[in-house]
């Protein structure tokens, strides 16, 4: 997935495996140049912390933020968190310098966590995708595997945005998610 | 048409909405005997200046890969011009997963996904760019070591 962040910078982000990780880990790359030049790729750098290492992330989502420039991945994945290790959540990180480096500091404070409102439960995120409104606040869409079914598995989706506060350098709180359909079994993952 | 734009993301939605549902009668691939009978997936669709662009994972009868196609429309989605390639990778190396923004200067950006011949576990990711709208598309080359390489995974 690409995103143009202000021209001429240009963000593009994919799951993948290297020959550093065992497990599929969320990569990217930067061209500060609109794309004529060649772009920056830290192979051995994608998003993942140490304890994350032994997981899978995946589905990475891109977004840019015109009112602080930062840029934004998010993604779905597993941690060795006691409560997601076995459970996909969604996390996301912040670029603050065009994408030279990114910040984990939601690594704690993930969609699903113990303490989020709602869906930190023994259930699966399955799909997301991210954007930046115009006030900073970074939104998630998505698919949660809900816990209510009586025939079997069913996937609903839901919204939840949370803001990072500049000032005071740290992230909120995620909203409670917001469902936008019941029982979407049609929907394919 | 009035459409909405939601910040910083490539996809626009339209209050016409209702006008892309589609069925057998307005879908695009009838436009295009070539692809008809083959399977065409993973859409991406933007608008600029009320053109829309879109790029797609696809098989034509001329080609048996997959590969990533492009066409416009300059009329609402009515018709769409004639899908054109936008990578010149071997033949033999399928395409997938592409991915399209067209930034506020009118440059089209688009990524995907090329699979090895030899090796369908091994993957590299490419990038195209066009800026003249999508008459033409700057040349990935053919696999390996190429400018517009960006990554593997």
């Amino acid at each position: 997935m690409i995103v143009s962040c202000d021209v001429p910078n240009l963000l593009i982000t994919w799951q993948g495996v290297s020959s550093s990780y065992s497990t599929t880990k969320i990569f990217y790359a930067t061209n500060n140049n609109n794309g004529v030049s060649s772009w920056a790729f830290n192979a051995a750098a994608p998003l993942t912390l140490g304890n994350w290492t032994n997981y899978n992330q995946i589905l990475p989502c891109v977004s840019y933020s015109t009112l602080t420039g930062f840029m934004y991945i998010s993604w779905i994945g597993n941690t060795s968190d006691a409560s997601a290790s076995a459970y996909t959540r969604i996390f996301a990180a912040f670029s603050n310098n065009k994408g030279s480096s990114f910040v984990h500091n939601l690594s704690t404070n993930f969609l699903g966590a113990s303490g989020s409102p709602v869906f930190a439960g023994n259930y699966n995120f399955s799909s997301q995708s991210s954007t930046i409104d115009t006030n900073g606040n970074l939104h998630i869409i998505f698919l949660y595997q809900g816990s209510n079914n009586t025939n079997g598995i069913i996937n609903d989706i839901f919204t939840s945005y949370i803001q990072y506060n500049n000032t005071l350098s740290t992230w909120g709180s995620w909203t409670t998610p917001h469902i936008l359909s019941y029982n979407s079994r049609s929907i394919s993952t | 048409m009035n459409t909405i734009q939601l910040p910083s993301h490539p996809y626009f939605f339209t209050e016409k909405i209702t006008k892309f549902e589609w069925n057998i009668t307005n879908r695009i691939m009838t436009n295009f005997s070539t692809f008809t009978n083959q399977n065409q997936i993973n859409p991406v669709i933007c608008i600029y200046n009320n053109i829309y662009y879109m790029v797609w994972q696809g098989i034509s009868d001329a080609v048996a890969t997959t590969k990533i196609y492009f066409s416009l429309s300059i009329n609402s989605g009515q018709t769409w011009s004639t899908p054109t390639r936008v990578s010149d990778i071997l033949s033999s190396y399928a395409e997938k997963s592409p991915h399209m923004i067209i930034d506020s200067s009118g440059i089209i950006h688009i990524v995907f996904a090329s699979i090895s011949s030899y090796d369908v576990n091994f993957s590299q990711i490419f990038y195209v760019r066009s800026t003249n709208l999508g008459s033409t598309f700057s040349a990935t080359g053919t696999t390996g070591g190429i400018s517009s390489l960006i990554g593997y995974g």
